[in-house]
């Protein structure tokens, strides 16, 4: 086991006067011929569920398998916001847990995820949506998560800039308000993740495309990979937008479709928004990094891809109803935008369990909202691992729910708010 | 009397709302919709067509539910060539079976459904 090497401000000044090499945060390793556990996919799922098997269970003959680079799929292109105001009793307790791992993982993981707790607002502009967030806000209490309707005043407090009067299209009448949620560095829980489970002995084996898997009589026994087969009786599917293609391989089909999401960033500016803002009824949000850059989401597009392409529709629609939310950044620029592929499933739920093969477990279905439930997945995923069995938070999100039609009803938290 | 540019300066350019300054990745097709053709209105852009996904066929209703539940959820979702259905919403209002790869993008079929190619 290599420690993992320590960074402080006392470093950073030392190695950057003297201009020595960093050491190297992991080695590079030759493909093994046989692991315990393959992991498919490199982003915050695969990473996290790597590192708590290592960290909570000593299983560390653990390969992460990652056909580009690690983060290189949505994990590096979300938007990061965190939160757990959802509107199902099994997802607000899920993604608390998630939460509550967010707020020590700088710690755990020696490394900053600038995790920054500003608050969440979805706002609400008409009656009906003030109603779910009513249900929401009792759903969140009951589970202990800090969540509450607020009214227009309390709005213009917490966020000046919006426009809280009623001349706009859709005016703003409420809003669910959460104070825990905000945004984390999404490449730093990334690398966090890979450094820490590195150092306990998980190999990560980026350029390293999955081709095939070896089932014998609904067993796995190994894996082609682009760099050779492994022999191994443990696969653990963590491919989000290529995930339907990976099941494919050991024979099992999952009920979900791809589309990408785009996402858009300003010129960044002195800070003015605190909060992270979501508008359902508009199909958007935006918050404002610590770089002073607005970082905008919308819904998902409104077909099927597994193409990142960006699309003029998007920024001309995002533009407009940005301006309806916040008249006074009529100014701003935009710097770049981009697309990341989602996997949707139908009733908004993550998929996590074992699958009719045995070996051969998904922790996909993450579609616009997954890069928060990493951590929690991650833990979750590795104690499915050790145990032989899913533990409690995942139970309702077996893939058997949709052969005996016991889905999840999350779409009106899930849909835009991310 | 020196002027400090700074704090003369205008902006030459009328403001803008959010002009997008650079072409997003454009890998696997460019910043343009996708236009179809359809075979009662000609070309048309993508966004006056709602889409239904991949064609799947349809068991017959006195199946046992874990088939229907397979029709209901259970997706191919390929990566390349894909069937698929499209509703001409705000054209000639007709379901239409197209050929995409959705990977590229391209469009090699489309035609109305209850035509030849059904
Ligand atoms: C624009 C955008 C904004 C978003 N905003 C938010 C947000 O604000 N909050 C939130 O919680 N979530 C958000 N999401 C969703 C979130 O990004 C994802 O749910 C999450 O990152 C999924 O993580 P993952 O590790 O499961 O998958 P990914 O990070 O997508 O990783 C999957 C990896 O699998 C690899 N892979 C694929 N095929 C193979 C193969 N054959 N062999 C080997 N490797 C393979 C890919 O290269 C990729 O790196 C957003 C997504 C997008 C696109
Ligand atoms: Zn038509």
């Amino acid at each position: 086991m290599t420690r993992r090497p320590r960074f402080s401000a006392w470093k950073l000044i030392t190695h950057g006067l003297s201009r020595s090499p960093w050491p190297k945060v992991w080695e590079q390793h030759e493909l093994a011929s046989t692991y315990d556990v393959v992991i498919v996919g490199g982003g915050v799922h695969g990473l996290a569920t790597a590192y708590y098997l290592a960290r909570n269970h000593g299983i560390t003959n653990v390969a992460v398998v990652e056909k580009s680079y690690i983060g290189s799929g949505g994990s590096g292109r979300n938007t990061a916001i965190v939160r757990s105001n959802y509107l199902t009793v099994e997802g607000s307790r899920f993604y608390d847990r998630s939460v509550k791992l967010y707020e020590r993982l700088a710690s755990d993981l020696n490394f900053n995820v600038m995790f920054e707790q500003r608050g969440h607002m979805t706002l609400a502009h008409s009656d009906s949506s003030l109603r779910t967030m009513r249900w929401r806000a009792e759903v969140n209490k009951l589970q202990g998560i800090d969540s509450a309707v607020i009214s227009p005043a309390e709005i213009k407090e917490l966020a000046p800039f919006l426009d809280t009067s009623d001349h706009p299209r859709y005016p703003i009448l409420g809003a669910l308000w959460h104070p825990p949620g905000g945004i984390v560095r999404h490449d730093a829980v990334v690398w966090g993740y890979a450094r820490a489970a590195a150092a306990l002995g998980v190999h990560i084996h980026q350029e390293t495309e999955l081709v095939g898997i070896d089932v014998k009589s609904d067993r796995v026994v190994g894996v082609q990979t682009s760099r050779g087969p492994i022999s191994t009786s443990t696969v653990i599917n963590c491919t989000a937008g290529w995930s339907s293609l990976i099941a494919a391989m050991a024979g099992v089909s999952l009920p979900i479709t791809t589309r990408p999401l785009q996402a858009a960033v300003t010129e960044p500016v002195k800070l003015f928004l605190h909060p992270v803002i979501v508008s359902g009824s508009l199909h958007t949000y935006v918050s404002q990094t610590v770089r002073g850059e607005l970082v905008f989401g919308a819904t998902v597009d409104p077909f099927t891809s597994y193409a990142t392409r960006g699309t003029l529709e998007f920024t001309t629609d995002l533009a407009g109803h940005m301006l309806e939310l916040m008249p006074a950044i009529g100014n701003m620029r935009l710097l770049r935008q981009w697309a990341g592929l989602c996997d949707m499933t139908p009733d908004y739920g993550p998929i996590i369990g074992p699958t009719a093969v045995d070996g051969f477990y998904v922790d996909v279905g993450w579609g616009t909202y997954g890069f928060k439930a990493g951590p929690v997945a991650g833990e979750s995923v590795a104690a499915m691992i050790a145990d032989g069995k899913p533990g409690d938070l995942i139970g309702p999100f077996g893939l058997d729910r949709f052969e005996r039609g016991t889905l999840t009803a999350e779409k009106g938290a899930a849909a835009v708010g991310h | 009397m020196a002027t400090r540019s700074g704090a003369s300066r205008t902006r030459t350019t009328p403001p803008v709302l959010l002009s997008v300054e650079t072409p997003a990745d454009s890998r696997g097709g460019a910043l343009v919709m996708l236009v179809i053709v359809c075979p009662n209105c000609g070309p048309r852009n993508d966004n006056e067509f709602n889409f239904r996904g991949e064609v799947i066929p349809r068991p017959s209703v006195d199946t046992d539910p874990a088939t229907w539940r397979r029709y209901l959820y259970m997706r191919g979702n390929t990566s390349g060539w894909q069937r698929e259905r499209w509703f001409h919403v705000s054209g000639c209002r007709r379901f239409l079976n197209i050929e995409r790869n959705n990977v590229t993008n391209e469009i090699r079929m489309v035609a109305e459904v209850g035509g030849d190619t059904t």
